[in-house]
């Protein structure tokens, strides 16, 4: 248990017939950080998630969760949580008798009062006694995620918990998830990057079974040194380049690009630089650190 | 060992809510019940009519009420010719006419039709939990075997709930029906009929659940559940032929062992020591043949 990474997978391979659905996977994800899993479709986080919480055999590779090995619920249960995809919670029970089914069968020590403290994080509250079959999608989405948060965790997984949620409830998931920021570590996949990029500080990107790249947020995006300015207008290079002398601009439509230099740091750069890009014709309409998680994922897609 | 166990009682204790709360199950509980009332009544009018012909030979009053003569009719030649021939056993023939007829009829429905019961509310009892997902919210907190063990529990504690509502459905109808009821010995005959009853229909319980483990598809596990138990009757009716026994008696006789219907005949015996050996096979083929599906789930994805 005293591994520095929540889960290490090292050339994890699964075929289903003819399809590769995990081509040599490797991937590692640090204790206590949230991670973004951003890929298409096909690209292998279902089979990811399904194989670090045990559901689905791997053909090769290997697979550590929590620093004891691969998952084995003697070891892992009530460690590991997951949030699988598409699958259907038991539609007859009522929503408290659900998770204290699940929080019993995890081991949790008072299943009644944890299922009740998980239904009100994800505002279900009002909804205990409703039959699963009763609830709206939403609702089930959310009581989905709910069970994945019962008892104390050291690894959630998510699979695409906002998917099919209303834009305000998204709102509200995404702070249920930061407020996990921390506590224990969490694997979130989605394909609302601008979810992800809110609530995540690693990210990987997956492509037919692989992870092409890795790392820090702040780091992918360039958060600590870059700066993006979108423009009303494009503005010519030359005309901008003697004020950001020395800091590498580049422009990409109606964005433009430069780095602070070591000893600049916001917002202090920004009140001496955006003035003079504005007298030198520059129309600011947006200023911010970074480029966006979209971005980098497009460029990794080439 | 013990969590394991824990986990399979937690399972079934919830499997068994869940089944009882859903529409299918109950519809076929109540059609159980229906349908050994309707044959404790068919009984009673086959009696009357018996009892009617019995009072012009006697030349005695004839009665509205069935049950007024029954003794006499229990005691009548015909009677025991065609049980003797129904059990291929004099003796047990002779014990079971001095037993309460209610409780005959209850056994001789519910070995009948507890096979086709179990076939048609638990052969999706696995497959459909794959097949939704909802497996997967289970796994990760216990163990495979743990988790079917306990649908297999939860699915036997539904059979028993059948077979005791039938049980007593049987009894208020003979209570209400006929005029020489004995209520005390009836409700005794009809609880130690209903458990052999379970003890038999449970080893095709384990035929069941042993291919829903088969597949990921409810038609399928299905389709295969009722072909199951067709081709286990079917084999064992061909083997039970004379002209197939006289060819290679002792084969065919250790063959037959593994058949649930071989044991059939041996659950009518009202001693508890002759019952003993056939319930300890049955109970054992139950496991076995759910084991047998067993090895394959432990081995595919859920």
């Amino acid at each position: 248990m005293s591994s520095a990474y929540a889960l290490r997978l090292y050339d994890v391979r699964k075929r289903y017939g003819k399809t590769v659905a995990l081509d040599g996977l490797t991937l590692d994800v640090p204790r206590g950080v949230v991670m973004g899993l951003v890929g298409p479709n096909g690209a292998g986080k279902t089979t990811t998630f399904g194989i670090v919480s045990g559901a689905v055999r791997p053909d090769g590779g290997t697979v550590d969760v929590l620093g004891v090995g691969p998952f084995d619920s003697a070891r892992h249960a009530g460690k590991v949580t997951a949030l699988p995809q598409d699958c259907q919670l038991n539609p007859h029970s009522s929503c408290k008798q659900l998770l204290t089914f699940y929080a019993r069968l995890q081991g949790v020590p008072d299943p009644g009062r944890e299922a009740a403290r998980v239904l009100d994080v994800v505002r279900l509250a009002d909804r205990a006694t409703s039959r699963v079959r009763q609830l709206s999608h939403g609702m089930k989405r959310r009581l989905a995620v709910a069970q994945g948060l019962l008892g104390d965790p050291a690894l959630i997984l998510l699979d695409e918990p906002t998917g099919g949620l209303d834009p305000h409830l998204v709102v509200e998931m995404r702070d249920v998830l930061r407020e996990q920021r921390g506590e224990r570590t969490l694997v979130v996949s989605s394909h609302i990057l601008s979810d992800l990029e809110a609530v995540c500080d690693h990210v990987a990107f997956m492509d037919r079974g692989r992870c092409t790249s890795s790392g820090a947020v702040d780091e992918l995006v360039g958060r600590a040194r870059l700066v993006a300015v979108r423009l009303a207008e494009p503005v010519a290079l030359e005309d901008v380049a003697g004020v950001l002398d020395g800091r590498e601009p580049r422009v990409e439509g109606d964005w433009l690009f430069y780095e602070l230099a070591e000893d600049e740091a916001p917002p202090d750069a920004h009140a001496a630089l955006v003035p003079a890009l504005v007298e030198a014709g520059a129309k600011v309409v947006e200023l911010r650190m970074g480029r966006s998680l979209e971005d980098i994922y497009l460029e990794s897609r080439g | 060992m013990m969590r394991g166990l824990r986990d399979a009682l937690v399972v079934a204790r919830f499997d068994l809510g869940e089944s009882l709360r859903s529409r299918k199950a109950l519809v076929f509980l109540a059609l159980y019940v229906a349908g050994a009332i309707a044959a404790v009544v068919l009984f009673t009018e086959v009696l009357q009519d018996v009892e009617e012909q019995l009072a012009e030979q006697l030349l005695v009053a004839r009665t509205d009420q069935p049950g007024s003569l029954t003794q006499a009719v229990m005691e009548s030649p015909e009677l025991h010719a065609v049980l003797s021939r129904l059990v291929r056993d004099d003796d047990l023939a002779t014990t079971l006419l001095s037993l309460p007829p209610i409780a005959l009829v209850y056994h001789w429905v519910a070995l009948a039709f507890a096979p086709i019961f179990v076939a048609l509310t638990s052969s999706d009892a696995i497959s459909g939990e794959v097949a939704s997902g909802s497996v997967r919210y289970a796994l990760f907190r216990t163990d495979r075997t743990a988790w079917a063990v306990g649908k297999l529990l939860g699915q036997a504690a539904l059979l028993a709930v059948g077979l005791g509502l039938g049980a007593i459905g049987a009894w208020v109808t003979g209570y209400v029906q006929l005029a020489s009821f004995a209520p005390v010995d009836s409700a005794l005959w009809l609880a130690r009929y209903a458990a052999t009853a379970f003890l038999f229909a449970f080893a095709h319980l384990g035929l069941v659940l042993g291919v829903s483990q088969l597949t990921r598809s409810v038609p399928w596990s299905r389709a295969l559940g009722l072909l199951s138990l067709i081709v286990v009757f079917g084999v064992h009716g061909w083997l039970s032929r004379d002209s197939i026994h006289d060819a290679a008696p002792t084969l065919v006789d250790t063959l037959r062992q593994v058949f649930p219907a071989a044991h059939r005949i041996d659950l009518w015996r009202p001693g508890l020591t002759d019952v003993a050996p056939a319930a300890l096979l049955l109970t054992c083929l139950g496991v076995t043949l759910f084991a047998i599906g067993h090895q394959r789930f432990l081995r595919r994805d859920a």
